[in-house]
């Protein structure tokens, strides 16, 4: 009888945020980069660059949509869909 | 007597004065001494038979005394001895007997004669010291040198060639120097001529040489700084450049020489042009050639690459030299090249490719991912390596291999963190990579997609794992990557435990037949979800390691008893068949592959061909990781077979 058994597995995957497969809205990057600010201070992705969605469940940066949110005095919205921003829980 | 009538001078008349002087000057030749009175004597036969007397008794001198068979050295002795009669009968005949037996002497010999028996004199000298040997050499270079014929001076052929690690011009300098002050009287003023010309015929030697003592370098410095005196003394600039650019054309810029060896030897070259010139004159004059030459190679700049980012790498001292360091900001501002004497090697290579140092560091992102993705967590190498390089080339350009090496150094902290939970025995390893941030080869390729499933018992450890990173790191989660990574399992068949190290998807293919007994191709098609063309391939690749045998029409199951035999046996026939290294040989199971891309494509060129095979080749075939010179040769062996025909450069079938 043959068998067979598993000595090491060394396998590889990449990391990817939850359920976003697209770009930043504001600065045009992949959501699992940096936006180009975090790159010329040489910031790595994920930890360093982390992404938050909205109450809308649009994604961006957090770099981003907090300069965005910075640039809008009276009504904070979301860059997309311009419905009022909130944190998403 | 004979003498006297033979030249019919004194035929009738003999006065005893005569015969007194003939008797004189035997005495002189036997004993060395010169009755008294004997210039009288010749002053009353001057006065009573005139001037042509002289000649006569000079000849006779000269025939009782010089002999065809003495050396050079033995016939100067000799002329040393008679050379105060001869000065004494030159004042009285008005003649110059001096230079005229000098003459003889010459002319007893010929130049040729000198010249090799100089030679000879300094091939014993070699062996053993002897002043004798010296002396007949420069009595030789002091006759030749009487003649003008300068370039007969037997150093330039007679120094041992291919011998360049010891300095062989000073010495020479002293001889020749030592004896044209002995022979002042024949050299005279020739002695600065005389060593110019030392000068000039060991330069040209060496530069004959040159080719050979770069090679040989840095062995070779001491015949370089000897080189570099001859070339301050004479001018030898364009002899030099002609000679090198010719042997650079005969010898290493063609087809035959292997692109490694070219950039050793261009490395060798400005090492060594630097040595004999601080200016850079000459290395300006000679790499157009070279640069010229490499850019018109596929893989110069990967070769390039991997001499520069290997530890003990050609280029990786230059790398690691503090020295020679430009950074981003000071190449930005345009300095002129700081005149030191060591060349910055790193920055000519950048320079050939129009400074264009994202192509050394694009080169080096392939090299860095395969190291990480295939080495284990320690990456205390590569981390060195990517600080050097971010010294030289500057951070920015090192970002993306920043960025890799975080990634496996977060991997391993994660890994261990998970780990630590799963209690799986460190079973699974998972390198957890930024995506954007790895070069393509990092990611899926084209006939095993993120799509393959793996075997179950795989799977399970995955998801555990899985859950646990997105436990961890959330809201984040991991995308697999099946077609990267390696699996080591034991297969047991029959008696034998089969140890495999493989591709994640390989694996799992023998973990299934290893639980049950016969598959299908449609049927393992879809447990691991790939094309029919790659399953095939792989259960062929299987079968062919005495792994995997066909039961019936389609139907395979695993071996009932492991054979390897079999296969070495197989393995022993191809390399004799082609007569060639295991390795190269193991390039004909792509004999298929490249007969397939040829007769779509019509023809490549072998970089192409390469490209392909890297991208294309996947399981069953072991990796591809051969480099475009053993492709040229493999090419090569197929067209001597007339599979193939070349046509400037491009590769198609026949």
């Amino acid at each position: 009888m043959a068998k067979a058994k598993i000595v090491k597995a060394r396998l590889v995957a990449n990391w990817t945020w939850n359920g976003v497969n697209e770009v930043c809205g504001i600065c045009h990057v992949h959501l699992d980069g940096c936006p180009p600010e975090a790159t010329a201070k040489f910031q790595t992705p994920g930890d360093d660059c982390p992404v938050v969605w909205g109450e809308c469940k649009h994604a961006f940066h957090l770099t981003c949509i907090t300069k965005w949110l910075g640039t809008q005095s009276d009504s904070q919205s979301c860059p997309m869909c311009r419905r009022r921003w909130e944190y998403s829980g | 007597m004979s003498v006297l009538l033979r030249h019919g001078v004194v035929q009738c008349i003999t006065p005893p004065k005569f015969e007194l002087i003939l008797s004189s000057i035997d005495t002189f030749v036997k004993t060395g001494k010169l009755n008294k009175g004997f210039e009288t004597d010749l002053r009353d036969i001057q006065e009573f038979y005139g001037a042509n007397i002289g000649v006569t008794l000079y000849e006779y001198i000269r025939d009782s005394t010089l002999n065809t068979n003495d050396t050079i050295l033995t016939s100067y002795k000799k002329f040393e001895k008679f050379r105060g009669v001869l000065d004494l009968m030159s004042e009285i005949f008005s003649h110059d007997f001096s230079k005229s037996f000098v003459n003889s002497i010459e002319a007893n010999s010929t130049l040729k004669d000198l010249v090799s028996s100089g030679m000879d004199a300094y091939k014993r000298g070699q062996s053993g010291e002897s002043t004798e040997q010296d002396e007949l050499i420069l009595s030789t270079l002091a006759l030749v040198s009487k003649h003008q014929t300068l370039e007969f001076i037997p150093f330039e052929i007679e120094l041992p060639t291919s011998t360049f690690d010891e300095p062989k011009l000073c010495d020479l300098k002293v001889i020749v120097e030592n004896l044209a002050d002995d022979f002042s009287q024949f050299v005279g003023d020739w002695k600065n001529q005389m060593i110019t010309h030392l000068f000039e015929s060991f330069g040209r030697m060496r530069i004959s040489e040159l080719f050979d003592i770069i090679v040989d370098f840095p062995e070779s410095k001491p015949a370089l700084i000897d080189l570099k005196e001859c070339l301050s003394k004479v001018n030898l600039d364009d002899h030099l450049v002609n000679t090198y650019k010719a042997s650079l054309r005969k010898r290493l810029l063609h087809a035959g020489a292997q692109t490694p060896d070219i950039i050793i030897q261009f490395i060798s070259t400005v090492r060594s042009f630097s040595i004999i010139d601080q200016t850079g004159r000459y290395l300006k004059a000679i790499m157009k050639d070279i640069t010229d030459y490499l850019m018109t190679r596929e893989d110069t700049i990967k070769c390039l690459s991997k001499m520069m980012t290997e530890e003990g790498g050609e280029l990786w001292e230059e790398l690691e030299d503090p020295t020679v360091i430009r950074t981003e900001e000071e190449e930005d501002e345009e300095k002129p090249a700081l005149d030191s004497s060591k060349p910055d090697l790193i920055k000519i290579f950048v320079d050939m490719h129009r400074g264009n140092k994202d192509l050394f560091i694009n080169e080096y992102k392939d090299t860095l991912t395969e190291k990480l993705l295939k080495g284990g967590f320690d990456i205390e190498v590569e981390t060195r390596t990517v600080e050097l390089l971010k010294i030289r080339f500057g951070e920015k350009a090192l970002y993306y291999c920043e960025i890799m090496l975080k990634d496996i150094s977060d991997s391993k902290f994660i890994n261990n963190n998970i780990n630590s939970q799963l209690s799986n025995e460190d079973q699974l390893e998972v390198k957890i990579i930024s995506r954007n941030f790895w070069p393509s080869s990092a990611q899926e390729t084209e006939d095993v997609t993120q799509h393959s499933k793996l075997h179950p018992s795989v799977r399970d450890m995955m998801d555990a794992f899985q859950q646990q990173y997105q436990k961890l790191k959330a809201p984040r989660r991991l995308l697999w990557q099946p077609c990267l990574g390696q699996i080591d399992i034991i297969v047991t068949i029959g008696h034998s435990e089969v140890p495999i190290t493989t591709n994640p998807i390989d694996a799992s293919l023998l973990l299934y037949f290893a639980e049950d007994e016969t598959f299908t191709v449609p049927k393992l098609c879809e447990l691991l979800n790939i094309s029919q063309d790659v399953c095939d391939k792989k259960i062929s690749h299987w079968v062919k390691m005495g792994l995997l045998k066909m039961v019936d029409q389609g139907l395979y199951s695993i071996q009932d008893e492991y054979n390897p035999d079999q296969n070495e046996t197989e393995a022993v026939e191809d390399s004799d068949s082609n007569k060639k290294g295991g390795r190269q040989a193991l390039m004909r199971q792509y004999d298929d592959i490249v007969h397939g891309m040829l007769s779509t494509m019509d023809s490549m060129d072998a970089s192409r061909i390469h490209q392909m095979l890297s991208m294309v080749i996947s399981d069953p075939l072991p990796t591809y990781d051969y480099d475009v010179q053993e492709l040229r040769v493999y090419l090569q062996e197929l067209i001597e077979e007339g599979v193939l025909e070349i046509e400037s450069n491009m590769y198609r079938l026949k």
